[in-house]
């Protein structure tokens, strides 16, 4: 089996302006991963025929950036329970313990700290994902990323679609 | 005239001789002929993507979908129909999979249904497939763009098994839904048809 292919699709919802401490770094933007738009998906070729879809989420995490400095974080939190294939046979053979573990890790995580911009925006991610606690790096890359403004401000939502 | 027909072979035989004769021939270009395939649900699903709002991409999945597809791949020929549960709709957000179930179809309609009857071909593989998707409520031609496919021999069911991924475009005006106010979905959709199918034992 190949490996699989991710794809995190989210909208991020600015965050409010933690305290008067976060005044220093005041061209970093805070968001919020907006809960009702955000998951993550997974793709597998089956038998070098059709494209297997699975997806979880909705998935929860923040991030922030400032795109002058070239910093950045992102965190997200998985909650695989929520595995859906769209088969019932296949979602509970992939939450068995030798495979995601999901009674034993009921969360995943992908954290990265490693960002390239483009054009004011994030279009490269590098950094963490653990799944049953064990990590492998990974590079998410833009496929689409957009704000409600051209260039992300303070009070605007931004959003994507990216893939590693 | 008695005589002639005396050293001909009585009409049985020489029907049976015949029909020995058709069916020999036809096991030796049984590769021409047109072959029919039963789509595993287990394995084909017709998935989409959706711009919501000019940020992120919503995916969603039709969960029931089954169907039967003829192939004839030494001639490049080929046709079936693919019927969609539209009340399967699984986006993963309950409210939007209501709103989608009650803008694409009523209680009681009849599944959709992809229907063709042309099929180009690559080699022996379909490459574009063009029919139509009806349902109760709308009707649109339909061009599916092959991304992927395959036949391997499935050692569990011992059978053929042909299956890949299909794309096509459809513009949701064509089906009258309009998901812009409520849900800022907006665009066209993209459908990624995920199809795997069993060769069945005999042509019926």
């Amino acid at each position: 089996m190949r490996a699989a292919r991710l794809a995190v699709t989210s909208v991020l919802l600015p965050a409010a302006l933690a305290s008067a401490g976060a005044a220093a770094g005041a061209a970093e933007l805070r968001f919020e991963l907006d809960l009702v738009h955000s998951f993550v998906q997974f793709e597998v070729r089956h038998f070098d025929t059709s494209t297997l879809r699975g997806r979880f989420g909705p998935v929860q995490g923040e991030m922030r950036f400032d795109a002058g400095s070239g910093q950045g974080r992102v965190g997200l939190v998985i909650d695989t329970t929520t595995l859906d294939t769209g088969l019932r046979l296949l979602d509970a053979r992939l939450r068995q313990p030798d495979l995601l573990d999901v009674a034993g890790h009921p969360q995943a995580f992908f954290v990265a700290e490693r960002f390239r911009f483009e054009q004011g925006l994030p279009v490269e991610l590098t950094g963490e994902l653990t799944v049953r606690g064990v990590g492998t790096s990974l590079t998410l890359r833009a496929r689409h990323m957009a704000c409600d403004d051209p260039l992300p401000r303070p009070g605007r939502r931004c959003g994507g679609r990216l893939r590693g | 005239m008695r005589a002639g027909r005396a050293t001909r072979p009585p009409v049985r035989a020489r029907v049976f001789t015949l029909g020995l004769f058709v069916a020999v021939s036809a096991s030796t270009v049984a590769v021409a002929a047109p072959v029919v395939y039963q789509l595993t649900p287990t394995h084909s699903f017709v998935h989409f993507e959706w711009m919501h709002g000019g940020l992120s991409t919503l995916r969603g999945r039709f969960d029931k979908v089954s169907g039967q597809v003829r192939l004839d791949r030494a001639n490049q020929q080929g046709e079936g129909q693919i019927e969609v549960r539209l009340d399967s709709v699984n986006t993963g957000r309950p409210t939007l999979d209501a709103a989608l179930q009650q803008a694409l179809s009523g209680t009681g309609d009849p599944p959709a249904r992809i229907a063709f009857r042309a099929m180009e071909f690559e080699g022996d593989a379909p490459s574009v497939v063009r029919g139509e998707l009806r349902s109760a409520r709308f009707t649109v031609p339909l061009e599916l763009r092959r991304k992927h496919f395959n036949c391997y021999f499935n050692p569990l069911l011992r059978r053929e098994v042909c299956g890949g991924d299909f794309d096509a475009q459809l513009m949701p005006a064509a089906i009258g839904l309009d998901l812009h106010a409520a849900f800022g979905l907006a665009g066209p959709i993209q459908l990624r048809v995920q199809v795997e199918a069993i060769r069945q034992e005999e042509t019926p």
